[in-house]
């Protein structure tokens, strides 16, 4: 009899604690990326949302975008597809729905939308036909940054107009400082100043250019290009070789911003990462402002960059990646990704920290900025790519400035012919 | 005009140690300091080779890297010359109909630009499950290794006197006997080149890393050594550099230890003439 | 009488086995896709010739295919050329090891760090590139230039780059080729009152050749299929003025997505290839029958 008891006793252990570590077991997502140095904050959040619903994440990192890209391709397609994976918005992102091999999160949208967590702007690059396919993982606006020692020195605060803009950097090239800085080190930062100006002019002339609506070769864009000519032929711009950040480690743009070399520069607000130091931070040694439009009837807009995390129609576990998503999108997972990863976050409850991003959200909010989407996103990539050997073309000798403008046309002309 | 050549060796000398002095100065500044005294002659102070090679060490998974390079590099070269060794001995001294079409067979594998490789290789990985792991990767490479194995061996074998096989062939040796007593032991120094070549080719490959395998356990070293550049990492070049130098001490160290071998071997193979 | 043995042809198996699996069925199904419109994400479709009618109106590709020649011409005169100069002078010569050292020494590295550090030593003066600075300090400023943004100078920079990092090999196999060549007829030419030249021309040269056709051959082939090197320093640009037949083959497959037309250019450079490789290995096979 006393052995029975025993038996029972132990069975019933076991037995309860089969099901706790069976209740216990958390599903592991694989989230595939091209991102190698986000692999520790991927795994963190992993950590945080097994605690919060039972299940985790751990990155699969590729080390190189290009390989990324083909693996992506060829394994939606198959049973090897992963659970989650990043990517690209806008026309990146549109290829991929094309295909019919992405998973559809508009409900995880809807929900938070409803409940006033998200703007409803934010899912613009993502939705195509009504239907939204992606979370964001990052969201970055384009501003310029400026070395407040420089501009103190010069008695110059952020301007409000072009006119003020453009004196400024008259005034910052007479005491010997390079106003702007640029670079087309890895080819797509010439993009970076073509979308500003366009945006700068009208941002539904930047809508229809990447629709093909409106040529490159229009005299509005061409007027837009004679305005970069000018800044680069008065010189208020620096050596465009020398490297802002890639995939040969240098960011020596950086380096001469800090130096106090160059004034400005514009660029991605996740720049950041590059220009701060331990005896550079902002608000103190340096700090952001929007620059003002070209034109000063042009309402207010700011190039907006998003990169979403998808899910895969074939994800072997697809229940666990849309909880998993959905937690993300929260107010508490947007509030550990944005401790992780210094980036303007989706959900209007999170507390943000870092105080560019603050500045960011509080300035677009007030002065009503339209998002427009990055270049590289809002144009398809057979324009895209010869598009920006193009513009590098042009920041290496503004004067092929008509060859330029033509060799694009020439190819979104048969681009979109093609559509057709 | 022996002192003229020797003028241009040595200014040809200068000329090639140029680069390699600055990558070591370079990869022991401070990453503050290499951006802003990037010239080799401005020395590097504090000097922090050892920080800047643990930092690519530690971000970029090296140590897998190694083990796993270090795996691929001898199997790969020592398979592959084993193989290419069998088929130029066939090739040279057997009696096989179309030698020079076979001999183009398998040295045209080396003809093709590698990128032409890179998808179909993918997708049969993918199909039959060699995607992504150490035995599909040191296939690969033992495979694209023995084109110019084979062309060497090949080239080397037609060297040897026939007399040697002739001899031992009325001594009642048999084929294998030739090859594996007189062939291979002749054939050191080269073998030794091959092995150094192969290997090097090996370990710093990338493209083929990068797309045969996805996960750490897998991923030979230049994929994660890549892995420390690009657009989302901070890692400056000074790091970047060091991690290339820590890359290359096995090649180093190949090159030194096989370095005797190749002139030991040709001594004694003329000496038995 | 010999007899035909099939254990004969055992003896080429593996080889032919791996070779054919891993390298040469790549190559059957890249023809198939270069007959396709593939993008590698949909299902391909056929489109027969088209991919490479279109790479004979192709502007880009004519640019590619000079820039090609001029890498397969460089080739051979730096990294074989310097590589025979260096191994001729060395040879058997005090202080062969410490010069072997010397130029093989960049081979250690791969070529991404090679791109890496060639394009840091490439950069401008205003931040410090070191070649830049050289000039500048030894009076030659106005020559100093935007190396890798100016065509033609960037394909010739990333040359000097790639020779830098291959002529030890050639160097070294040369040497070993000299090392092999016995003594005797060239002392017996030196007591016939030969010059040095004469004696190098007329004994050493022919004796060298069959190490140099595995140098020159394997030298051609890699200069046909370069592309680490110049993806990392320029991607093929700027404005891909210096992208070659390899590196446009893998911006039309992974950057542009238009796999069928990227195969269809991997298999017009692989025709070059494997015709050079015919004429100049048929003229040597021939030789030893």
């Amino acid at each position: 009899m006393k052995k029975m008891s025993i038996l029972l006793v132990v069975l019933s252990f076991l037995v309860s604690f089969c099901s706790f570590a069976f209740a216990q077991e958390a599903v592991v997502l694989e989230l595939w990326n091209d991102k190698p140095t986000f692999s520790d904050w991927f795994t963190k959040l992993g950590e945080e949302a097994s605690k919060s619903i039972g299940v985790s994440v751990k990155p699969v990192p590729f080390a190189d975008t290009t390989t990324y890209n083909a693996a992506i391709r060829s394994a939606l397609a198959s049973k090897e597809a992963p659970d989650l994976f990043t990517w690209w918005s806008g026309c990146w992102l549109e290829e991929l729905v094309d295909s019919g091999l992405l998973e559809d999160v508009t409900a995880i949208w809807d929900k938070y939308i409803q409940s006033g967590e998200v703007n409803p702007d934010l899912a613009a690059p993502y939705t195509f036909n009504g239907k939204i396919y992606g979370i964001p993982d990052a969201n970055d606006y384009y501003v310029v940054f400026y070395n407040k020692k420089v501009f103190a020195e010069n008695n110059l605060t952020p301007p409000i107009t072009w006119e003020e803009f453009i004196s400024q950097c008259e005034t910052l090239k007479n005491k010997g400082v390079i106003p702007l800085g640029c670079s087309i080190q890895d080819r797509w930062p010439s993009i970076i100043w073509f979308q500003q100006l366009v945006i700068g002019k009208d941002p539904d002339l930047y809508r229809d250019l990447t629709t093909g609506k409106v040529a490159f070769t229009d005299p509005r864009i061409k007027e837009i290009m004679q305005v970069w000519k000018d800044l680069i032929d008065k010189g208020y711009f620096n050596d465009p070789t020398i490297p802002g950040v890639g995939t040969t480690g240098q960011s020596q743009l950086a380096e001469l911003f800090r130096q106090g070399k160059i004034a400005m520069i514009l660029w991605g607000d996740w720049y950041d990462n590059f220009i701060r130091t331990e005896d550079f931070q902002p608000g103190e040694d340096y700090f952001v402002f929007f620059l003002p439009p070209l034109n000063p009837e042009a309402p207010n807009a700011v190039i907006f960059e998003t990169a979403p995390t998808c899910i895969a129609k074939n994800a072997p576990n697809k229940e666990a990646s849309i909880k998993f998503l959905d937690w993300w999108l929260s107010a508490e997972g947007q509030q550990i990704w944005h401790q992780l990863y210094p980036t303007i976050p989706s959900n209007l409850k999170t507390t943000v920290t870092n105080p560019i991003l603050e500045y960011e959200i509080k300035t677009v909010s007030e002065g009503n900025y339209q998002l427009l989407t990055r270049f590289w996103e809002a144009i398809p990539n057979a324009i895209l790519q010869p598009a920006v050997d193009e513009l590098d073309r042009f920041m290496l000798d503004p004067s092929t400035l008509d060859q330029v403008l033509s060799n694009i046309e020439k190819v979104a002309q048969e681009y979109w012919a093609s559509q057709k | 005009m022996k002192k003229l050549a020797l003028l241009v060796l040595i200014v040809l000398a200068c000329i090639w140690i140029l680069p390699i002095f600055t990558m070591f100065i370079t990869a022991s500044k401070s990453s503050e300091q290499a951006t802003s005294q990037p010239l080799p002659w401005q020395l590097p102070k504090p000097f922090s080779l050892g920080e800047n090679a643990s930092i690519a060490w530690n971000s970029g998974g090296l140590k897998n890297g190694f083990i796993n390079s270090f795996f691929y590099g001898v199997v790969g070269s020592l398979f592959a010359i084993f193989f290419a060794s069998l088929a130029a001995y066939a090739l040279v001294n057997l009696n096989i109909k179309m030698k020079f079409f076979w001999f183009i067979v398998i040295y045209s594998g080396t003809i093709f630009p590698f990128q032409m490789f890179l998808i179909p290789l993918f997708e049969m990985y993918q199909k039959i499950n060699l995607y992504d792991t150490i035995g599909g990767l040191a296939l690969f490479y033992i495979a694209v290794a023995i084109p110019f194995c084979l062309f060497v061996l090949h080239n080397y074998f037609t060297t040897i006197p026939r007399e040697i096989a002739e001899a031992a062939k009325i001594d009642g040796a048999s084929s294998f006997h030739i090859y594996a007593r007189f062939y291979i032991p002749l054939s050191y120094p080269a073998i030794a080149v091959l092995f150094l070549f192969q290997f090097t080719w090996i370990w710093n490959d990338l493209l083929f890393g990068l797309v045969l395998s996805k996960s750490e356990q897998v991923r030979p070293i230049m994929p994660s050594l890549a892995g420390l550049m690009g657009i989302y990492s901070t890692i400056n070049i000074a790091s970047v550099l060091a991690g290339g130098i820590i890359a290359s001490v096995p090649t180093l160290l190949l090159f030194v230890l096989l370095n005797r071998n190749f002139i030991y071997g040709l001594t004694l193979s003329t000496s038995r003439k | 009488m010999k007899k035909v043995s099939f254990l004969d042809y055992v003896y080429l198996l593996p080889a032919l086995v791996f070779v054919g699996v891993f390298l040469l069925y790549p190559v059957v199904r890249t023809v198939y896709i270069s007959f396709t419109n593939w993008d590698g994400l949909t299902t391909p479709s056929f489109v027969g010739i088209s991919n490479y009618s279109r790479l004979l109106r192709d502007p880009i590709f004519i640019h590619s295919l000079l820039n090609t020649g001029i890498w397969v011409l460089a080739t051979l005169l730096l990294p074989v050329g310097i590589g025979l100069l260096v191994a001729s002078i060395s040879s058997k010569k005090p202080g062969e090891v410490f010069f072997k050292w010397i130029f093989y020494l960049p081979y250690a590295f791969s070529l991404t760090t090679t791109g890496v550090l060639w394009s840091f030593l490439l950069n401008p003066a205003q931040i410090g590139g070191t070649f830049n600075a050289i000039l500048e300090a030894i009076g030659l400023g106005a020559y100093t230039k935007r190396w890798l943004y100016e065509p033609p100078w960037n394909t010739y920079a990333m040359i000097a780059a790639y020779t830098w990092q291959t002529m030890g090999t050639n160097m070294i196999l040369f040497l070993v080729g000299l090392q092999n060549i016995p003594q005797e007829p060239i002392e017996a030419s030196q007591i016939d009152g030969a010059t040095g030249w004469q004696t190098y021309r007329y004994i050493i040269w022919p004796l060298l050749q069959p190490i140099a056709t595995v140098v020159v051959l394997m030298a051609l082939i890699n200069s046909f299929k370069v592309f680490d090197v110049i993806w990392v320093m320029t991607q093929g640009g700027p404005f891909r003025s210096s992208e070659t037949l390899a590196v446009t083959m893998y911006r039309e497959s992974f950057t542009m997505f238009q796999m069928g037309y990227g195969a269809a250019i991997a298999i017009v450079l692989t025709a070059f290839e494997l015709l050079l490789a015919w004429i100049y290995l048929r003229r040597t096979f021939q030789q030893e029958l």
